[in-house]
């Protein structure tokens, strides 16, 4: 005599084969018809993908394009003074001569000059 | 060197594949649970898009409750949809009796549709008596059945794929267990 389980697994494995020859007798069109919305979502899947290739490539298009367009206007903008002063600050600071170069510069002017003189 | 294109092919070969192993029970899970082929159908496709779109970079063994999941979503909403559209064609047709008596809508709510004849796959007497006592089943005992008895999946899984507890699922399926005992008396074991 079989057990409850028993039974129970039986009544279960009866209804999934019933079930399984049901999926495993699916007619030609129906078969169509499923092979047609697997490969119309597989395409989709695709083309998604490929948006997300695209978006960033135009993105880098669009910000080169905007730097070139961009780049003259800051290229021919004038100067001002305080960024005249501001460079030759830098350049006195950052170069090998020194300070005291810069400071005796009157001096060496005056050398040359009066020197030429006193010969 | 496994390049982006090689990892995509082989993503989308595996989801492929995957759709393949799924599409004829979840067609008959939809079709057992609308009654309709063409409505099924819908169902599915709009399933395996969602898959697609959402899903398509997990891995393989992830993919059967998150596809399950989408698929009862989809039946859920054609099922709304339906309640809708019946309610709609209830008020619709509504007469006020002589003494203004307000009508129960839960009472003269319209039996289920009948099968679509064009549509039925159903091939031996087994599966028609199965299927009718399928339909039966509420729509939440009917598809945890399936997905737990016919599909195999665990009861976390079952209950992640019908957005319920594991307490219900247990429950439900033991409640369907029972009936279809009851009615496929004749027919099984």
């Amino acid at each position: 005599m079989t057990s409850h389980p028993d039974r129970e697994q039986e009544f279960i494995e009866s209804i999934r084969k019933t079930l399984d020859d049901a999926a495993e007798s699916l007619d030609a069109s129906a078969l169509s018809r499923l092979t047609q919305a697997r490969n119309k979502a597989m395409e989709t899947g695709a083309r998604k993908r490929l948006q997300w290739i695209i978006w960033p490539a135009w993105g880098v298009i669009a910000s080169v394009a905007l730097i070139l367009l961009l780049f003259p206007v800051f290229e021919n903008k004038p100067q001002s003074i305080k960024e005249v002063a501001l460079t030759a600050d830098t350049e006195i600071i950052s170069d090998s001569l020194g300070l005291d170069f810069y400071r005796d510069l009157y001096f060496y002017y005056w050398l040359s000059v009066d020197g030429r003189h006193a010969e | 060197m496994y390049t982006m294109n090689e990892r995509f092919l082989e993503t989308s070969q595996a989801l492929g594949e995957f759709l393949e192993t799924v599409e004829r029970r979840a067609l008959l899970m939809a079709r057992v649970a609308t009654g309709f082929q063409d409505e099924a159908f819908d169902i599915v496709q709009d399933a395996m898009l969602g898959l697609v779109k959402k899903y398509r970079n997990k891995p393989v063994e992830e993919l059967k409750p998150l596809f399950y999941r989408i698929l009862q979503n989809r039946i859920r909403d054609w099922y709304r949809r339906q309640t809708f559209r019946r309610r709609w064609q209830f008020y619709g047709s509504l007469e006020p009796d002589d003494e203004g008596a307000s009508f129960d809508p839960i009472n003269n709510h319209p039996a289920p549709e009948s099968y679509d004849p064009a549509g039925i796959l159903l091939r031996d007497e087994a599966m028609i008596a199965l299927d009718a006592a399928l339909r039966k089943l509420p729509l939440r005992q009917q598809q945890t059945f399936l997905l737990r008895a016919w599909e195999g999946l665990s009861v976390a899984e079952t209950a992640m794929a019908m957005k319920c507890s594991e307490g219900t699922v247990k429950a439900q399926y033991f409640r369907a267990l029972h009936t279809l005992r009851v009615e496929l008396e004749d027919h099984c074991p």
